[in-house]
């Protein structure tokens, strides 16, 4: 007796439901509004899931279909899709060349609205599975709480590489692969017991890269292709503060030049003399390692002059088999002129492309919201603004993934105060498809958090030390210091 | 007998708890207030997942949960005074527990509940460290109520582990109290009880990699900050200060300021911020202490403290300099405990409303919606976020400049420039000159912003026209055109005459002239 009333009662309350659902679904002419924006964007075959969530919604009906086969899920107003069924289904749409076509119904106070179907290209060539950044707070002039981290892009993993609550809360700055390989890599410590750390397949070195003549301790820097030689910045900075609304934090050089680093003999090679006093930063190798890239402009009084302060990307050659700098410096990039300025130069390591930032001036484009990326065909000399991919906030401190198909870069577009990394695939064809902002377990993190990922960089694989090795070594090792090499000559000019 | 033994036993602490409940409520109110204000509690998912990473994470948890509710000056009181009680409580039941007669154990529970009590007087004593406490004697409670000896031992590091990751440095006091008691009362040999007790005191220290925590830290754990145990009555009135300015009670704040004559630059910072917002800072700037310029603006820089950067967004936001308001913010915010606070995250909704910047103001405000307390502001601010009246906008800038930090003088010409009917700019301009004693730059900055033809010269103000006037022998004619009152210039050769009269002393000119500029002039010493 009882069984045949709960069959019913069952048949009374969901038959009905189930009814009024298929009938009372309206159907939307809009793309669904979801958080982060993954609408047909193109993702490696290596990432983890794309979880996302719709905010005002209170109950989620998702499919993601290719090739006949379709996973459901279902959820409140969150999407997380688990990490095994969304491998098993993005390698199967790589291998078949086939989208992923993601349908989304919502109930939005009370109604459910079926939005048109977007799709996920996933394309073979997987992305470096390791990412590294510096979690800070967007704040500057002084800091509290600075970690580096390292996060596994094929999952949601993520790993603390360096935290300065354990070096005495000293500032620390980015982390810079060489070669996009995890056993080559630095980043700068600062403090007393601080130091450029040196990481050579899980061997580490502290550095005190700086010693009489130089500005300063090096500051901007990136490896040679034999990792052999680090080239640098010093930099004199100083940190001014805008009035206008929107415009917030300017930071801008004193003075600076340029240093290679003979890491194998400890060795400074200074900026061949006999070229103007002009501020000099940003420096990046060739793909080949035979010159460097690097920004440059006429010394102005600042903050006074901020305003007309423009650098031109130069290249000047270097020999890596006598360790000199070449004595010409030709320009690549003539930014000033066209009322631009051009900063943080990255070359693709096939050595087809270098992508740089472009702002309207001066030299940190992170708080200027009019920086966009720009990308430089080196065989060709066309230059392509990515208008596709840049926003009305900043977009800057890119990097490439080892096969140069990928870069990831930071960007504020959601709020213009916190950045965070966005993945963008070149194809072969030299096309730039929409990026895609890093994912997270909870599509709703970034929301929530008040970290800003700084400068994210692609890496091959795990890096072999962690933030308690950083601890000993800004504790217990000392550094290691460097002569200045003697200008015998330059390249050419022996 | 046995009820005289009861009330005897409730009466010890329950007058101490309604004194507790009654100071926290009525005397010592804003070291409470402010800690609500220094955490940004979500109730959200993700935001519970962030505890898990480090030990002690339910106890911190539950005590930012409740932390919250100190909102109000009668929940901080409330929450402490029952968190103490229950301290008090368990800590007399332990010693019970050891055998200690009914008074003796209630008289000596007493001890860590009035120091737990002397700890919440502090600023940085958070109540999940007391919630440690707490957890851990209810462990140890736990354990005394083991029948099996073997049990009290072989459980003790897994609970003291747990204990460890539940509630931080508990396990100290669970580790040493587990072992007193199985050596009086359960009668095991001290060397049975010293390695699992070696290895809990360790733990900490083992687990220090995994948690990111140097040593001190790990042993800390929930507690980050320096501890105080005593009430300090000075950061009280600052503090009671800052509470009245936040609420814009600046009448308040002039009153307190009077009664308190803190000589304390902080809170000459909130002195003078009523005194312009009331108009007053032209006429009452010397009645108050003044420390010189250092007393209109708290820096922000490597060398301020937590506190300071916390407090000083409020200048700058009445001043209209949005850009350092959202600095001095989000600074603050990075200084906070947790790096998250409430109030912070209110002002940084408010200055992304009054720049018209809904996307950064969205951001805060999706914090917000997801607090307890705040999520009615956050409503009522959304809806701010299409006005185009907003009575600040009017005040900043259109224009670009690039500043120091710490170059108020250049901030406030600007901002001056850019809106001439700035008049909060206009008094911390004059005020700036006048408090470095900088006439020559004082009478530059009023004779370009200050038109005596449609305002009175307020008192103070006047008092350093005459001195310029004076120094540079102007004649009658001039001295007119400022229109300064007939009894300012006879109280001005009052005072030269006594002066003259006192031989550079000033204990014979205070009681008359202390409140001028002209005593100003002659005998502070700006810090």
């Amino acid at each position: 007796m009882r069984l045949t009333q709960f069959i019913l009662l069952f048949f009374l309350l969901v038959l009905p439901n189930a009814c009024r659902e298929a009938s009372d679904i309206t159907i939307s002419d809009t793309l669904p509004p979801i958080y982060p924006d993954y609408i047909n964007v193109t993702i490696p075959v290596n990432i983890a899931p794309l979880n996302f969530m719709i905010t005002e919604a209170e109950a989620l009906d998702v499919g993601l279909t290719t090739r006949g086969e379709t996973l459901t899920l279902k959820g409140r107003n969150k999407i997380r899709i688990p990490l095994r069924k969304w491998r098993s289904l993005i390698i199967k749409a790589s291998e078949n060349q086939q989208v992923i076509t993601v349908s989304v119904r919502a109930r939005i106070q009370g109604q459910w609205y079926e939005y048109q179907p977007f799709s996920w290209n996933v394309t073979a060539h997987a992305v470096d599975p390791y990412l590294s950044y510096r979690l800070i707070e967007p704040g500057y002039e002084v800091w509290k709480s600075i970690q580096l981290a390292e996060r596994n892009i094929e999952n949601f993993g993520e790993r603390i590489i360096a935290d300065n609550h354990l070096t005495e809360n000293s500032c620390m700055n980015c982390h810079t692969y060489g070669n996009q390989d995890p056993g080559l890599s630095f980043f700068h410590m600062r403090g007393p017991g601080g130091g450029t750390v040196l990481n050579r397949n899980g061997e580490l070195r502290k550095l005190n890269i700086f010693t009489e003549g130089m500005i300063s301790p090096v500051v901007y820097g990136n490896f040679h292709p034999s990792g052999r030689y680090a080239v640098y910045s010093t930099n004199l900075v100083l940190p001014g503060f805008h009035s206008l609304k929107g415009e917030r934090l300017e930071v801008y050089d004193q003075a600076s030049d340029l240093v290679i680093v003979d890491l194998d003999q400890n060795r400074i090679i200074p900026f061949p003399e006999g070229f103007p006093v002009e501020f000099r930063t940003f420096p990046v190798f060739s793909a080949q390692g035979d010159a460097v890239y690097y920004c440059n402009a006429q010394q102005l009084t600042v903050p006074d002059s901020i305003f007309h302060l423009r650098y031109d990307l130069l290249r000047i050659g270097f020999d890596p088999a006598t360790g000199t700098w070449g004595n010409r410096a030709d320009t690549v990039v003539r930014a000033a002129a066209s009322g631009l300025s051009v900063c943080h130069p990255k070359t693709s390591p096939d050595g087809k492309y270098l992508m740089y930032t472009v702002a309207d001036y001066g030299t940190f484009p992170i708080w200027h919201q009019e920086t966009d990326l720009w990308l430089l065909n080196l065989a060709t000399g066309e230059t392509d603004c990515l208008a596709d991919i840049n926003s009305s906030y900043s977009d800057t401190y890119h990097s490439w993934s080892s096969d140069s198909r990928w870069f990831v870069f930071a960007s504020k577009r959601d709020d213009g105060l916190y950045g965070k990394p966005y993945f963008c695939y070149i194809d072969p064809e030299g096309n730039v498809h929409k990026p895609f902002v890093l994912p997270q377990k909870d599509p709703d993190m970034y929301r929530h958090t008040l970290k800003s990922y700084n400068i994210p960089e692609l890496s091959r694989g795990k890096l072999p030390f962690g933030a308690t090795d950083i601890e000993r070594l800004y504790k217990r090792v000392p550094a290691e210091n460097v002569s200045i090499k003697q200008q015998v000559g330059h390249e050419q000019g022996i | 007998m046995m009820r005289r033994k009861t009330l005897t036993t409730w009466l010890v602490a329950g007058i101490p708890a309604v004194g507790c409940f009654l100071f926290f409520l009525l005397v010592y109110p804003y070291h409470n207030l402010l800690k609500e204000q220094l955490i940004l509690f979500l109730h959200s998912p993700d935001y519970f997942l962030s505890y898990l990473d480090k030990p002690a994470w339910l106890t911190r948890y539950a005590g930012d949960m409740l932390t919250q509710c100190f909102i109000h000056p009668a929940g901080g009181a409330a929450i402490i005074t029952v968190t103490l009680f229950i301290i008090w409580v368990l800590f007399r039941q332990l010693f019970r527990r050891f055998g200690t007669g009914h008074l003796t154990s209630s008289l000596l529970a007493l001890i860590p509940a009035v120091t737990e009590f002397l700890f919440h007087c502090g600023l940085h004593y958070p109540l999940s460290s007391t919630f440690s406490t707490l957890l851990a004697l209810l462990a140890l409670l736990g354990f005394t109520r083991l029948r099996s000896h073997n049990l009290y031992l072989w459980l003790f590091f897994p609970a003291a582990a747990l204990l460890y990751y539940l509630a931080g440095h508990g396990i100290i006091l669970f580790t040493i109290a587990w072992s007193i008691y199985g050596i009086l009362k359960r009668k095991r040999k001290w060397y049975y009880t010293l390695l699992p007790a070696l290895a809990a005191l360790a733990f900490p220290l083992l687990m220090r990699p995994v948690f990111l925590l140097t040593a001190e830290q790990a042993y800390r754990h929930p507690v980050k900050e320096p501890l105080t145990l005593k009430p300090d009555l000075t950061w009280k009135k600052i503090l009671e200060l800052d509470y009245e300015s936040q609420r814009e009670q600046w009448a308040k704040v002039l009153l307190l300021a009077q009664r308190y004559k803190l000589h304390n630059r902080i809170a000459s910072y909130y002195t003078n911020l009523a005194l312009s917002q009331t108009g007053m800072m032209g006429e009452w700037l010397f009645h108050f202490y003044q420390p010189g310029p250092a007393g209109l603006f708290l820096p922000v820089s490597q060398l301020s403290t937590p506190l300071t950067i916390a407090f000083s967004n409020e200048l700058f936001y009445r001043l209209g300099d949005m850009n350092m308001a959202q600095h001095a913010a989000m600074l603050g915010t990075i200084f906070s405990p947790d790096h998250r606070s409430s109030r912070l995250a209110r002002r940084l909704t408010e200055v992304h409303i009054a720049i018209g910047d809904a996307p950064a103001a969205g951001k805060y405000l999706g914090l917000l919606d997801k607090t307890l307390f705040y999520r009615k502001w956050a409503r009522q601010a959304r809806e701010q976020l299409s006005r185009e009246d907003i009575p600040l906008r009017a005040m900043i800038p259109s224009m670009d400049t690039v500043r120091l930090s710490d170059d108020y003088l250049t901030s406030l010409k600007f901002l001056l420039e850019n809106n001439p009917d700035n008049t909060t700019a206009r008094d911390y301009l004059l005020c700036f000159h006048l408090l470095n004693k900088d006439i020559p730059s004082f009478r530059e900055a009023f004779d370009r912003w200050f038109d005596t033809k449609i305002e009175r010269v307020p008192g103070v103000y006047a008092q350093a026209l005459l001195v310029s006037l004076y120094q540079e022998s102007a004649p009658d004619t001039l001295l007119r055109q400022y229109n300064i009152p007939a009894a300012a210039v006879n109280q001005f050769i009052e005072y030269t005459r006594s002066y003259e009269e006192a031989g550079g002393l000033s204990a014979p000119l205070h009681d008359v002239y202390g409140n001028t500029f002209w005593f100003y002039y002659h005998f502070a010493i700006p810090e």
